[in-house]
């Protein structure tokens, strides 16, 4: 297993600083940028590991779509940045605390039992190119790839589903 | 820690040439845009700085660093202060990958001429360039004035409809060429026969999409929705004066820059000379007596002389464009995204796909 160098350790503690901003800042735009900055650091990360694909997957889709949608929704319905995070420790914080640390512990118990590493360093180099990511998709996790696939087309299936119907239901209470 | 090896020199003294290039080059297109629209007016534009006016961009900047700044006070300060750097950082970084021209023979060792390289830098490109989009977004909302806010959720939209048919567009592209380093496309395009195989003659109507997406993803006339002056006052830089407005200034023409480099190395062969190859080049060099080195240095000259060339051909029709046709209506604008360009830049992956797999004798 390679030694992380100085560079990862400050991209890690800024990816963590940023994400916590996301969870504990008041401003729900300050979240979504924060949450910005975080995608943006984790594709650093990729590229400090040589996956420069996958760096700039992550820019482009993450931070470059996905972020900017969050951040978008968040200015076209004007949230009001006091009433949004009122309850900060009720349910929702628990059960998600509990969620995370679950998480945590899963990849802790992974990583100190050894193999996971070592397997994902074996195939950096397939991990590294465009190609050998494609040929990953297309043989070893077809059935998974077309999953997903169907996952994001019934997903964009509801959304137009919500959509149309809120029009109607504004239509008819005019 | 580090060792200064010769292409790390390299890499230093490129980043020092096209830095200063881009950064100089955008007060000569300010200069040119004022100009071109005063010949297409039958204006005579600026004359009294210097000969000719030519020294107008100098007092220009002069004007922005001595203007007063204004913050607004119900702004939010740390975004409002962050926006203009994100406006300006995202294209510079880009042209880090931009291939300048060919191969260049110095310190005992061949270099390719750009500042960096990587095997995705087309990803690289369109990663870089769709942050571009968070500078308006924050200029906009920061702000905390309505015209701002309007001007950058028109933006955003926009820049987001048009990326999907930039990125298909893209797909087509990378599968005729077969991959995704800006230098290996570069490489295909160059001239083999009499004949140059050029982008825009194997995939014309990617080119034409690309072309229009270019002007709204740089929020240039027809599409300037973002700052129509005549609904929104400025858009989102309403509330922007100083050196702070400048910035946004330099950022979109340091992106239009950007954007005519693209589509030059992807659809007109790039730092290629037409109908010359770079081994002839610098055969024909070496032919006049100068040695490896020399002759190299100016194989890379004429090439960097012939894709300056083609950006300039682009950034004319940009400023020819900007002052020929009317602003478009924001429905007819997400009309032309939507319905228009996103099918047919569709169709034209479906066609590519089909195109080479034949051609590569339709076998998997």
């Amino acid at each position: 297993m390679m030694n992380p160098s100085l560079l990862q350790f400050i991209l890690a503690v800024l990816m963590i600083a940023s994400s916590l901003v996301v969870v504990f800042h008041k401003n729900p735009v300050a979240n979504a940028m924060a949450l910005m900055s975080t995608l943006f650091f984790s594709a650093f990360m990729y590229v400090s590991m040589q996956s420069y694909f996958i760096g700039a997957i992550q820019i482009l889709i993450y931070a470059g779509a996905v972020a900017v949608l969050f951040v978008f929704i968040v200015m076209l319905l004007d949230l009001d940045s006091d009433q949004s995070k009122e309850s900060y420790f009720g349910m929702p914080f628990v059960l998600s605390a509990i969620l995370a640390t679950a998480a945590f512990a899963f990849f802790s118990v992974l990583i100190l039992k050894g193999g996971l590493v070592e397997s994902i360093s074996q195939n950096s180099e397939a991990a590294m190119s465009a190609k050998g990511i494609s040929n990953h998709f297309v043989s070893k996790h077809m059935l998974a790839f077309q999953l997903t696939g169907f996952l994001i087309l019934s997903a964009i299936l509801g959304a137009v589903f919500f959509g149309r119907y809120q029009n109607k239901a504004l239509r008819g209470e005019k | 820690m580090f060792a200064l090896t010769p292409s790390l020199q390299f890499s230093l003294m490129m980043v020092v040439i096209v830095g200063g290039a881009l950064l100089s080059a955008v007060p000569i297109m300010v200069m040119l845009e004022r100009k071109g629209s005063a010949w297409m007016q039958r204006r005579v534009g600026p004359n009294r700085v210097g000969p000719f006016g030519m020294l107008q961009p100098l007092s220009d900047a002069l004007k922005f660093v001595f203007k007063e700044e204004n913050v607004p006070t119900a702004a939010n300060k740390f975004l409002f202060h962050l926006a203009p750097l994100l406006a300006v950082l995202p294209p510079i970084l880009a042209f880090s990958i931009i291939p300048i021209a060919g191969r260049v023979h110095l310190f005992g060792e061949w270099h390719p001429v750009q500042i960096s390289g990587m095997n995705v830098s087309i990803l690289f490109l369109l990663a870089i360039s769709s942050l571009h989009v968070f500078s308006v977004l924050i200029a906009g909302w920061s702000s905390n004035n309505k015209f701002s806010l309007m001007g950058a959720l028109r933006a955003s939209s926009q820049m987001i409809s048009y990326e999907i048919a930039i990125g298909l567009c893209l797909v087509s592209m990378v599968l005729t060429y077969e991959s995704l380093d800006l230098r290996e496309i570069v490489k295909f395009q160059e001239a083999g026969s009499a004949f140059p195989v050029w982008g825009f003659l194997m995939q014309p109507l990617a080119f034409l999409i690309m072309w229009i997406c270019a002007f709204a993803e740089t929020n240039r006339l027809p599409f300037d929705l973002p700052e129509g002056e005549t609904e929104l006052v400025a858009g989102y830089h309403t509330e922007y004066s100083g050196l702070k407005f400048a910035l946004f200034f330099l950022g979109e023409y340091a992106a239009m820059i950007l954007i005519s480099a693209f589509l030059s190395i992807l659809f007109l062969g790039g730092f290629n000379v037409p109908f010359v190859s770079e081994t002839t080049l610098l055969a024909s060099f070496q032919n006049l007596g100068f040695n490896l080195s020399i002759a190299s240095l100016f194989t890379s000259l004429a090439q960097t002389a012939a894709f300056v060339s083609k950006i300039l051909f682009f950034m004319l029709v940009f400023i020819w464009i900007r002052w020929t046709l009317p602003r478009f209506r924001y429905d007819q604008l997400m009309d032309l995204g939507w319905r228009v360009l996103l099918p047919l830049s569709v169709f034209n992956v479906i066609v590519t796909l089909l195109v080479t797999f034949f051609l590569r004798g339709g076998a998997l």
